[in-house]
């Protein structure tokens, strides 16, 4: 008797521990993921290549090289590793020989899997959302018309809670698959499905027009390099405009973001995304000195010692209608310490309201004109903001 | 004589979902007597733990009931019978840290409060209890680092400690060394004698409880228990009935069981004393049927300090009872 | 060999290991990710003005209810570890033996799972789940898993029918969370991850209260069972023959445990080892099984390794805040096995 709950009991023992070491492996390697993004990334020298006018995004370039077009991209994790680097030939002409063995897509992408919401939305953005066959978590998806497309069954999911669904994969017959990559390589589920993959990291650029600018990749897939490029640029001249009105300012008032959760309050980096965002809205952001692209963790105390008296916080998160500062005090009455939150100045998002994951890609001048009017009221009169709110 | 417990029309055994319950014997009338040495006698797995079990409360009869003096045991609290009725068990205590001295102190329990804080009274009864059983050196070892005849004894203190008229001991001898046991069993005996406890122990040990029980409760599986005092039950036959093994046979002379030799090497032995006795059973492990016919083949004297061996007209001298048998394995063996 | 903590030198110990609590705690205010002088942390206690505001929302705010929350907590889950290891007269037991935290664990993955899915599609939905949501789906979970246990330990009252069926419950919610995570988004999974780490942090000032007097009922509750667990010890036959009614007791031990694991994995996480560890550390720190010195010694002793580890997890200098189950492992056992090595010859066989 005295053996069997010894051992049984041990059993369990081994079976919880891991699972704690395991979350803190996690832990571990999520926060390897997140920060080793590099900086800048140096463009490969092609020095007699055609490059296209590309000035934000590091994560691909398109190059042209003895009329031959190529697409590459970057991994977001060693410097001037290639993750992709493919022939771009339309399939109107014929195809030379010296070609037949190098990775090619042919254009215009007919039949697309978008596996992830940002390739799609920017197909949307082209008004080319039929070569859309393929897409994942469609529970989460708010786009009307990607909706009625799964509906009527001319887009399939084929992607949910992280599993993929390899025989609807194959039965698209598609032309091309776009993926999100991280650093533990492609799944095998993808790569035994034959279709060319190209990895997408969109979401590792730092600099919103960057993000925006990957619409010129999807431009060259779909052959609307054109229409592609005259949306950059009118997206790009705004938000230049709108940055402009904040860089002489002498009043920079402080901000910070997001929220803790178990004791870590993930905080975006000093070069993020969102760091550029606050600088560019004329704001001044209380880690800009930090040097990583992705957030981070802190503990509480090191955030209030820093953001205690800040002007601005900045969230984004889906809530209901309700969600307002009471609530938040439930969650951790230490926020209710803030500054900011005292004086209800919570610059805040609601994602289940906004489709601010699908669209605020291609609108980095509304999140801007969003961050400008509120921390800034007199720069832009008038406006009424679009994805970000004060809490109420 | 008084009795203490008694059973009427008792049914020990388990039941199963939608089946007759099974009796491990059938139902039967039983008297612990006051101031007696009892033990409770059978082969193993015979229904001696259970019959303890029921006894003390532990386990519920299937039918018949209890008495213990005079009234149910059911009309008992648990705190009564404890004041009442202790127990020592085969369970091994596991904690690594706990004191002799606390588990004897474990046996005031049902008098203390609800701290369990100890009194004088309770603290010279705990020392006493310890001296009873000789262990009072033992008091401040962990109970782990003792022997098993050590933790026999700590525990028959814990029950003293309980100063309960009844004590209950189930196989209180089985981990124990020769030794040992004998002086358990004087232990037992002395507690009868001298502090007037009326003991049932339980035993599969027939020669252990032949030489120290004042009663037999005789148990076999699905016989009716037999009761009386160990002489009596012998002579009746009722052991040999009782433990009946195919191929043993019970030499009620001996009081022991031997096993059956056929009688075809046949042998005579006529020395007296320690001496004889144990030529004896040296020669009766070596399968020879002993006797006192001098007529047999083999004759085997002692004198002057040697064991003579007369066969026909050899006769070849001994100094010691090694050199003679391994002599016989070579007559045989020829 | 004889008993080398004399009786008289037990009180002593107990002293020491007061004052160790007591100046753990203060360390705990005056010692965290933000350097604060010595002076100002004194002057923020005992409320002389000039104060910097940042500083003594810093003390009062975050480190205070921290601190006690640390404390209790790790007293909590001392004392309820070394109820089941005596309950189960297993060394191995803790609180989370009877499935109880795993209980938590599944009210926390479902409220997860379930706000994550109404919700839309969000990169950091972690920001989703308010702390008092998760509160309660974790007590909740607890006291279901609890309910449970109680419902087949009155039909059982048996210790060792218990431990199993605690540790099979165990697996089953284990099971659940793992088919919870599986139909859940990675974010989902990753904040479960987080909340499996624990945190003294979630409790604040104005639900202190509540936490300390629930934690504080939980504990004096654990010692009015003393005399059943020092009866336990020997064994549920020899307990039932010395007067305890076994099913009641282990009931009685069952609800005070499973509450004490409820409220403080409610509030601060699965927060592992401590449970384990420290009954281990009483009983050869005193060298005694007796409840009267080992209930409120691992009180005190689990309360001292939850503010060490607090301590550690906040290093002056260090702007992070470890996950607090890595400290409590990676401290907590070193301590054991140099305890183990140190007093190995109370726990050996002697001839």
């Amino acid at each position: 008797m005295r053996q069997g709950k010894l051992s049984l009991n041990t059993k369990l023992e081994i079976l919880l521990f891991p699972t704690h070491f395991k979350s803190f492996i996690l832990i571990l390697i999520c926060s390897l993921y997140f920060g080793c993004v590099p900086e800048v990334k140096k463009p490969v020298s092609h020095t007699d290549a055609n490059d296209h006018l590309q000035t934000y995004a590091k994560g691909f370039r398109i190059v042209e090289l003895h009329s031959i077009r190529k697409l590459l991209i970057y991994s977001p994790w060693k410097e001037d590793e290639l993750l992709n680097n493919y022939v771009i030939w339309p399939d109107s002409l014929p195809l030379p020989d010296s070609l037949k063995s190098t990775p090619i897509i042919f254009t215009p992408v007919k039949r697309l899997i978008a596996l992830s919401s940002t390739q799609w939305a920017a197909a949307l953005q082209l008004n080319a959302i039929e070569g859309i066959k393929g897409v994942s978590e469609a529970s989460y998806i708010q786009n009307e018309q990607i909706q009625d497309r799964l509906k009527s069954g001319e887009t399939i999911e084929v992607a949910v809670n992280g599993s993929y669904k390899p025989e609807l994969i194959v039965g698209i017959h598609a032309d091309l698959m776009a993926y999100s990559p991280d650093p533990s390589g492609i799944p095998e589920v993808l790569s035994r499905s034959g279709y060319p993959l190209l990895a997408w990291p969109d979401y590792f650029e730092n600099h919103p027009l960057g993000r925006a600018e990957w619409i010129k990749v999807m431009g060259l897939l779909l052959q609307r390099e054109n229409e592609a490029a005259i949306l950059f640029d009118s997206i790009a001249g705004s938000y230049n405009k709108l940055k402009n009105l904040t860089t002489d300012l002498n009043h920079r008032p402080t901000i910070f973001a997001d929220k803790e959760f178990s004791g870590q309050w993930y905080v975006p980096g000093g070069r993020s995304y969102m760091a550029c965002l606050f600088r560019d809205a004329g704001a001044d952001y209380l880690w800009a000195d930090n040097t990583s692209t992705a957030s981070f963790p802190l503990g509480i105390e090191a955030i209030l010692n820093k953001a205690h008296k800040a002007d601005f916080w900045r969230m984004a998160q889906a809530a209901n209608d309700i969600y307002g500062y009471e609530n938040l005090r439930q969650e951790n009455e230490i926020y209710a310490s803030f500054e900011a939150f005292q004086q209800k100045k919570i610059i805040f998002c609601n994602t289940a309201k906004t489709a601010y994951f699908e669209k605020s890609q291609f609108e980095p001048q509304i999140v801007l004109s969003d961050f400008i009017f509120l921390i800034h009221p007199d720069l832009l009169p008038g406006y009424s903001p679009v994805y970000y709110h004060f809490l109420q | 004589m008084k009795s203490l417990i008694e059973c009427h029309s008792l049914g020990i055994g388990y039941k199963q979902k939608a089946e007759e319950p099974h009796l491990l014997f059938p139902t039967f009338d039983i008297q612990l007597y006051e101031g007696e040495l009892t033990a409770l006698v059978g082969p193993n797995g015979a229904g001696k733990t259970s019959l303890i079990k029921t006894i003390s409360g532990n386990l519920t009869p299937l039918s018949g009931w209890i008495t213990l003096f005079n009234k149910t045991l059911k009309s008992y609290s648990t705190a009564e019978l404890a004041t009442i009725i202790s127990i020592v068990l085969t369970d091994r205590i596991l904690d690594q840290h706990i004191k002799v001295y606390d588990v004897v102190a474990t046996g005031r329990y049902p008098y203390t409060g609800f701290w369990a804080t100890l009194n004088q009274n309770d603290k010279s009864v705990i020392q006493k209890s310890l001296e009873m059983v000789g262990a009072e050196e033992l008091s401040d070892r962990t109970f782990v680092t003792l022997s098993d005849g050590e933790r026999q004894k700590v525990m028959i203190a814990k029950a003293l400690a309980q100063d309960t008229p009844i004590i209950l001991l189930d196989e209180p001898a089985a981990f124990l060394d020769y030794p040992s046991k004998i002086e358990l069993m004087h232990l037992l005996q002395n507690l009868v004698k001298k502090h007037h406890k009326t003991i049932l122990y339980s035993s599969h040990d027939l020669d252990l409880v032949l030489r120290s029980a004042d009663r037999l409760w005789l148990v076999a599986s699905r016989k009716p228990i037999a009761t009386g005092i160990p002489e009596q039950l012998v002579l009746d036959g009722l052991i040999e009935d009782y433990f009946a093994i195919t191929g043993l046979h019970f030499d009620a002379a001996l009081g022991q069981f031997i096993l059956p030799t056929a009688g075809i090497k046949k042998i005579c032995v006529s020395a007296n004393g320690i001496t004889g006795i144990w030529l004896r059973r040296a020669l009766e492990r070596k399968g020879w049927t002993v006797n006192t016919n001098e007529n047999e083949a083999f004759v085997i004297k002692f004198g002057n300090n040697n064991y003579i061996l007369e066969n026909g007209q050899t006769v070849v001298h001994f100094a010691n009872i090694e050199s003679l048998i391994t002599e016989l394995d070579r007559y045989e063996n020829n | 060999m004889k008993n080398t903590v004399s009786n008289t030198a037990k009180p002593l110990i107990f002293a020491w290991l007061v004052g160790l609590m007591l100046l753990l705690f203060v360390l705990n205010l005056f010692f965290g990710s933000v350097i604060i002088p010595v002076v100002d942390v004194f002057r923020v206690l005992f409320g002389e003005g000039s104060t910097n505001q940042t500083e003594s929302l810093i003390i009062l705010n975050f480190r205070l209810p921290q601190t006690f929350t640390a404390l209790f907590a790790g007293a909590a889950l001392a004392v309820a570890g070394l109820m089941m290891q005596t309950l189960f007269r297993n060394p191995l037991a803790d609180p989370s033996i009877l499935g109880i935290s795993s209980g938590a664990g599944l009210g926390v993955a479902l409220l997860l799972f379930f706000t994550g899915n109404v919700s839309s599609q969000t990169f950091a939905s972690v920001d989703i789940i308010s702390h008092l949501g998760l509160n309660m789906a974790a007590f909740l979970g607890a006291l279901a898993v609890l309910m449970l246990i109680l419902f087949i330990s009155n039909k059982l009252g048996n210790a060792v029918s218990l431990l199993i069926v605690g540790i099979m419950i165990a697996y089953v919610a284990g099971a659940l969370v793992g088919l919870v995570k599986y139909f859940s988004r990675k974010e989902d999974v990753y904040a479960f991850a987080l909340w499996g780490l624990g945190s003294f942090s979630n409790v604040g000032n104005s639900q202190l209260p509540v936490f300390i007097i629930s934690i504080s009922v939980g504990l004096v509750l654990s010692i009015l069972m003393m005399k059943s667990l020092n009866l336990l010890l020997l064994g549920d036959r020899y307990a039932a023959n010395l007067g305890l009614n076994i099913k009641l007791s282990t009931i009685y031990i069952v609800i005070i445990t499973g509450f004490l694991t409820a409220v403080v994995t409610a509030y601060a996480g699965p927060i592992a080892f401590i449970g384990l560890a420290v009954p281990h550390l009483a009983r050869s720190l005193f060298s005694t099984a007796d409840h009267k010195i080992l209930l409120p010694s691992t009180m005190i002793l689990g309360a001292c390794l939850a503010l060490f580890c607090n301590l550690v997890a906040r290093l002056p200098g260090f702007d992070g805040s470890l996950p607090i189950n890595a400290v409590t492992s990676l401290i907590g056992a070193p301590i054991v096995i140099w305890f183990i090595f140190k007093h190995r010859n109370f726990t050996t066989l002697e001839s």
